[in-house]
């Protein structure tokens, strides 16, 4: 990019003939190579982010076209602090994050040492880990919503036969629907978790652990003075894109639950789906994906600060 | 270097060239407006739908047989929206905000029809209505009306009945239900026909996850799903009350319906539960006349029965209640006001809503057509899984009358329909007690109706 600026100087000016230089027409072309990609970026991406900025301070039926925009000023926003769906959604959303977040980091680091030292055929067990992390989401939660029905799927019907008379019914409890769709979705993205730690793991230098061992350190020592601060960097990864993850889950509760019942299940990206594409409030939606928006952001700016800091 | 830096740059712009033209042809409109012109006296029409494929044949053949009748008429048929009548209306009102001479278009419901002539985008039909001499009650099931102004001729009827499984009612010893019945006397039914355990269970009947199954009578005898003329919400209807603790006690007293979790968990398929024989009773509409002679499709080998929508009881009547008229569904044609030929546009919308056409694939809205030839068409060749007259008494008996129009439109309905849903899972799943419920139902649809209805 920088090269392709073109740098003016005094003498170049004065000869208007000679404006065509050849590097001028070097960096000339390196702008028109640019160009589809620049104005596809502008078109797709810069005036779609202004465009909703500036949505979410008007009301916008989207079926009455471009002329139905009207301004609403902060209408929105202070709409969205009295809706107890959005209020619903972000607790949701942080109960989700709190399950789909640190208790698969745990229970992956654990799973991922055994893998890496105790078990016989790793690679069979790297490989049964993995596959539910490229099957669809959608086949998984199909799978799922069968062993989770209510009446005759097997979990219930164990639960029913270990004497439980009124087992939960998972995805169809406002109690519970949230809480399933977390185990879901923490299965399925086991596998994923549980092969970057074990990258890690290769990593750390076996010298450690002998020396460790001389010194008489058990197992559960070693795992928490060697292997978990060795693994600093790879935890720090994982919590970030799985935080951010976890804040942007959509597929599986709009295919599972529909955010239901009874809003048990919704999240902030499902309610502006649904504001959206549903009651047709783009303005509203547009609102609600800038509190999004504030909170990512919100997320990631305190982690590089945590990162400095380190 | 120069002619190596010329020819990148000529190769360039080329590219540029490709891509802008690629871009533009994106936004530009395909074909120009200026489809409806006279030409030599002939004058030619649009015709607006949302066909698909195999619709699209039969409305095809049905305007080559007008255009037969008048030979200086001719009429483009356009699909918006193949197979999908909301993003049909989406189109359409492009269509007419960016000025286009919208002549005629078939539109999904009375509902669509009222929205858009409060708006000032279709045109009256009173004076054509008046020089032909017909009165459009006497013509239409529905007449959809704002004031005193007829915006629409309908063009389909939709019924809803129930379906019952024959073999299993001669099993229980029950007659096919008339004309009359009511909802106590449909519990009383499927408890009946209610038969085994396990995964063989044979329930009563089957109630979907659809708002119509969580208060059959609102969507059935009321004329508006959502609101009274008056433009309040009816979830303050005694009806819903009734309703909802009739399927509680349905799934957990009597065990005669599917528990509302199992339906919600299994994403279950009503055709199916009633074809399978999983269901003996269920509560539907005429688009599914076709299907239990369909057994390629639905293999069962019982017979069907048909018999008129369950009514209120007496302690359970809705508010303004008119004696057990039914709600009848259905598309309408409406005109544009920017038509330039209104008077052939009235002559097609007359013709395609009373004629008798073989390519007929719907019932009409028009009282005076023949709909028993329809029927047997629909039927088709097996008719020994059919109880022919039940279904004709079903549709066509005496008793059988249908409301009007709701002068009222609700454009908020899916806001609507989310809080009765919310509500119903707050009262099945979370066992919230009915009074609570209905209260904050009431309170919910109330603060979306002031914020999002016009009046």
């Amino acid at each position: 990019m920088e090269a392709a600026k073109p740098t003016f100087t005094n003498e170049k000016l004065q000869d208007s003939r000679k404006f065509w230089t050849p590097k001028r027409k070097e960096a000339l072309v390196g702008w028109l190579f640019l160009a589809p990609e620049i104005v596809g970026m502008l078109l797709l991406n810069v005036f779609a982010l202004g465009f909703s900025l500036y949505l979410s301070f008007t009301s916008w039926n989207l079926l009455s076209g471009v002329s139905g925009i009207k301004f609403a000023g902060l209408e929105n926003y202070i709409h969205m602090l009295h809706d107890p769906t959005i209020l619903k959604a972000l607790k949701n959303n942080l109960i989700y994050t709190v399950l789909t977040v640190p208790v698969p980091i745990a229970i992956a680091l654990v799973l991922a040492v055994l893998i890496h030292n105790k078990v016989f055929w790793k690679d069979y067990f790297k490989v049964v880990f993995f596959i539910p992390y490229i099957s669809s989401i959608i086949a998984i939660a199909a799978v799922w919503s069968a062993l989770f029905h209510p009446s005759l799927g097997p979990i219930n019907q164990l639960l029913m036969d270990l004497g439980i008379s009124n087992p939960p019914k998972w995805l169809v409890d406002p109690k519970t629907s949230l809480i399933s769709i977390a185990i879901i979705s923490s299965w399925a993205g086991l596998g994923y978790t549980i092969i970057i730690y074990l990258a890690g793991l290769t990593s750390i230098s076996s010298e450690l652990y002998e020396a460790a061992e001389i010194d008489g350190a058990t197992s559960l020592t070693k795992f928490f003075k060697i292997t978990v601060p060795l693994l600093r960097s790879t935890t720090f990864f994982l919590i970030i894109t799985m935080l951010i993850g976890s804040f942007k889950v959509f597929d599986i509760i709009s295919y599972l639950t529909e955010g239901g019942p009874d809003n048990s299940s919704t999240v902030i990206v499902f309610r502006i789906y649904e504001e959206g594409f549903v009651n047709y409030n783009m303005g509203y939606a547009s609102a609600i994906s800038w509190l999004l928006f504030a909170i990512i952001a919100i997320i990631t700016a305190a982690t590089w600060k945590m990162r400095k800091e380190e | 270097m120069r002619r190596k830096s010329k020819r990148n740059l000529v190769a360039s712009l080329c590219l540029m060239l490709a891509v802008f033209t690629a871009l533009s042809g994106c936004g530009s409109k395909p074909d120009s407006a200026g489809g409806t012109g006279k030409s030599d006296g002939q004058v030619t029409l649009k015709y607006y739908n949302w066909d698909n494929a195999d619709q699209e044949g039969a409305t095809d053949a049905m305007l080559k047989e007008f255009e037969a009748q008048n030979p200086d008429i001719k009429v483009e048929h356009v699909v918006l929206v193949p197979g999908n009548s909301v993003e049909m209306l989406k189109k359409l009102d492009f269509l007419i905000s960016s000025g286009e001479a919208v002549d005629v278009v078939n539109v999904p419901s009375s509902g669509a029809v009222i929205e858009r002539a409060a708006r000032g985008a279709l045109a009256p039909l009173n004076d054509l209505f008046q020089s032909e001499g017909v009165k459009p009650e006497d013509e239409y099931y529905v007449n959809p009306k704002v004031g005193d102004k007829y915006y629409g001729m309908q063009m389909t009827a939709g019924y809803q009945f129930v379906l019952l499984n024959k073999d299993a009612l001669d099993e229980a010893g029950l007659p096919v239900p008339k004309y009359g019945w009511t909802w106590d006397d449909f519990r009383d039914y499927a408890k009946k026909l209610t038969k085994g355990e396990g995964v063989d269970k044979r329930y009563g009947t089957y109630f979907h996850t659809w708002e119509l199954y969580m208060n059959a009578p609102a969507q059935t005898v009321m004329k508006d799903p959502f609101r009274y003329d008056d433009g309040t919400t009816i979830l303050a209807d005694p009806t819903y009350k009734y309703f909802f603790q009739l399927r509680k006690d349905m799934e957990t007293v009597d065990k005669s319906a599917k528990p509302y979790a199992d339906t919600l968990a299994a994403k279950l398929n009503y055709r199916s539960e009633f074809f399978s024989g999983d269901a003996a009773m269920l509560l539907s509409g005429s688009f599914m006349i076709p299907d239990p002679g369909n057994i390629e499709q639905y293999p069962h080998d019982f017979k069907t029965a048909f018999a008129p929508v369950p009514l209120p009881p007496q302690n359970a009547l809705p508010k303004d209640y008119e004696g057990g008229k039914y709600f009848v569904g259905g598309g309408q044609l409406v005109m544009g006001a920017t038509s330039k030929h209104k008077e052939e546009a009235y002559k097609l919308m007359r013709f395609m809503t009373t004629t008798d056409s073989e390519s007929r694939s719907e019932f009409a809205g028009a009282k005076k057509s023949d709909q028993n030839k329809l029927v047997d068409r629909l039927i088709g060749k097996n008719t020994d899984k059919y109880d022919v007259d039940s279904l004709k008494s079903t549709l066509f008996g005496p008793d059988i009358k249908y409301l009007d129009a709701s002068p009222i439109v609700t454009v908020s309905s899916s806001d609507l329909s989310k809080v009765i849903d919310d509500g119903f899972s707050k009262f099945m799943l979370s066992n919230e007690p009915i009074e609570v419920v209905q209260k904050w139902m009431v309170d919910e649809a109330t603060k979306i109706i002031n914020e999002k209805e016009a009046k």
